[in-house]
């Protein structure tokens, strides 16, 4: 009797297992229609990439196509741009000599004579004067002018008057004018008296540049 | 029998699990071998994508601009750009550039001199422009460009007169670049000025040209620079030019040669001082806007 009852029980338990199966097919059937459907979506999705690169080539070629057929235009816009660079630069280093005349008059306020006024593009500048009465150098114009090295050249009388001019200069120092340095003096053949190259330099006295007259 | 019975037990029990465990390799093997390449691939082409499609603009815009050009400003812009910097050793526009400034009223204006050299041309243009930069002129430009020195002297009884003549010479079509200048005699105090003692003033200029071969510079520079420089081109072409006034065209003879009338025209050269400035670009036949 036992083992009937027993008996029973294995196909009880037979009866199970053969319906868990049912999900293990589903899940292999749903597996199955994910990578169909994942390959099937990638590989219309990489068709229609490639489509729509072939389109933006063909356009590419189009436009290349009609940039070949305007080379000329292309050739001459080239050589103009390149030219307006170089005139650019040209422009830009420009000295404005005008300026520089007008500011040397301002410089000295009008107290010197000017004979000779020698400029050039690096921005010195050269100049013989007669003195009028004590130099007076304008401070607002010595910080804005585009001169920064000025050669003086000054006829003096004596000795003494080249003392006075380089304590007249003295005066003036860290007040726009950075450095005044005699250059050169030598004695005037033909008349009584000195010709002295003062080396001016102005500007906003630094800590790096120290100011100051020496002879 | 039995045995036969029970494997199909067996196999009726776990088929399911196996045909999971197939279906999962075969899976793990699509995706292995053939959706992760693939999906590579799909990024891979979508950055070319990208990058192609940038340069679909590009390329548009650049041709855009290409045939706006041809179709409207590139003629001119050329013209006043060769003017203002000859490809070669232009002596013509460099003289007529000289004789013009020479006319302004009040100042005296030497002689042009051709220094050796200046008007050789073609072959022998490099050695020229090495031996100038050998003499220190052009340094400050860049190595494409080639200067051409010259001197002019200038004496005026004004001030003004002179200082407006300076400003002229850096007011001219063909580029004038003046290296140095010496003012003699004499710039003296405000009282008095406007006297009748003469100026002179010296100056060493430079004129250039820009002998480069052609090259094509890429589409962004050419559109980015072509829109940046409009402002210098339109600024360019204020500047003056003399032609009209030094090489002035003059009618000699008949007009119409199967007319019986012995009249010829009698040259009737007239200098109009008053329109030296912007003579043959009028602002109507340049426009402004590029």
């Amino acid at each position: 009797m036992e083992r009937e009852i027993n008996l029973l029980g294995e196909t009880r338990k037979k009866q199970v297992s053969e319906l868990n199966n049912l999900p293990l097919f589903g899940g292999s059937i749903a597996l199955f229609f994910i990578v169909v459907f994942v390959t099937i979506g990638i590989t219309i999705y990489s068709y229609t990439l490639e489509k729509q690169k072939d389109t933006i080539t063909a356009d590419i070629a189009k436009y290349e196509e009609e940039i070949a057929s305007l080379k000329d235009v292309e050739e001459k816009k080239s050589i103009v741009t390149l030219k307006v660079d170089e005139l650019e630069k040209i422009y830009s280093k420009r000295f404005d000599y005008v300026k520089a005349i007008d500011d040397i008059q301002k410089l000295f306020s009008y107290t010197l004579q000017i004979d000779t006024i020698d400029l050039k593009d690096d921005k010195s500048a050269v100049v013989e004067a007669k003195k009028t009465g004590s130099i007076v150098i304008s401070e607002s114009q010595a910080l804005t002018t585009d001169i920064k090295d000025l050669t003086l050249k000054l006829k003096l009388g004596s000795s003494s008057e080249l003392q006075e001019t380089v304590d007249n200069l003295k005066s003036f120092l860290g007040k726009g004018l950075t450095r005044a340095d005699v250059k050169d003096s030598s004695k005037l053949e033909d008349e009584e008296g000195y010709e002295v190259e003062f080396l001016l330099t102005f500007g906003l006295l630094d800590s790096k540049t120290e100011g100051g007259t020496s002879q | 029998m039995k045995s036969s019975k029970v494997l199909i037990t067996y196999i009726s029990r776990y088929i399911g699990v196996v045909i999971l465990v197939v279906t999962s390799i075969a899976a793990v093997g699509i995706v292995w071998k053939y959706i992760v390449p693939k999906v590579q691939e799909v990024q891979t082409m979508r950055e070319e994508i990208e990058t192609l499609k940038k340069k679909r603009t590009d390329l548009a815009t650049y041709v855009q601009y290409l045939n706006q050009l041809a179709s409207s400003t590139l003629e001119i812009e050329q013209a006043l750009v060769n003017y203002a910097l000859p490809s070669e050793n232009d002596v013509i526009s460099l003289i007529v550039t000289y004789e013009g400034l020479s006319k302004t009223e009040g100042v005296d204006v030497s002689p042009f001199s051709f220094t050796p050299g200046l008007i050789r041309k073609a072959k022998t243009e490099t050695d020229t422009t090495n031996q100038m930069g050998e003499n220190g002129a052009g340094e400050s430009t860049s190595p494409e460009i080639k200067p051409l020195d010259f001197t002019m002297e200038v004496s005026t009884e004004k001030s003004e007169t002179a200082l407006d003549f300076i400003q002229k010479i850096h007011n001219t079509r063909r580029v004038f670049s003046i290296k140095s200048l010496t003012w003699k005699n004499p710039l003296v105090t405000s009282s008095s000025q406007g006297t009748d003692n003469e100026i002179t003033i010296s100056m060493n200029i430079s004129t250039f040209y820009y002998p480069k071969a052609p090259q094509v510079l890429g589409s962004a520079d050419l559109v980015n620079k072509g829109k940046t420089q409009t402002a210098f081109i339109d600024k360019l072409n204020q500047t003056m030019i003399f032609d009209s006034l030094v090489l002035d065209s003059v009618q000699v003879g008949k007009q119409d040669f199967f007319t019986l009338d012995d009249t010829v025209i009698v040259p009737t050269k007239t200098i109009k001082k008053d329109t030296e400035a912007t003579l043959s670009a009028t602002p109507s036949a340049f426009p402004g806007d590029f």
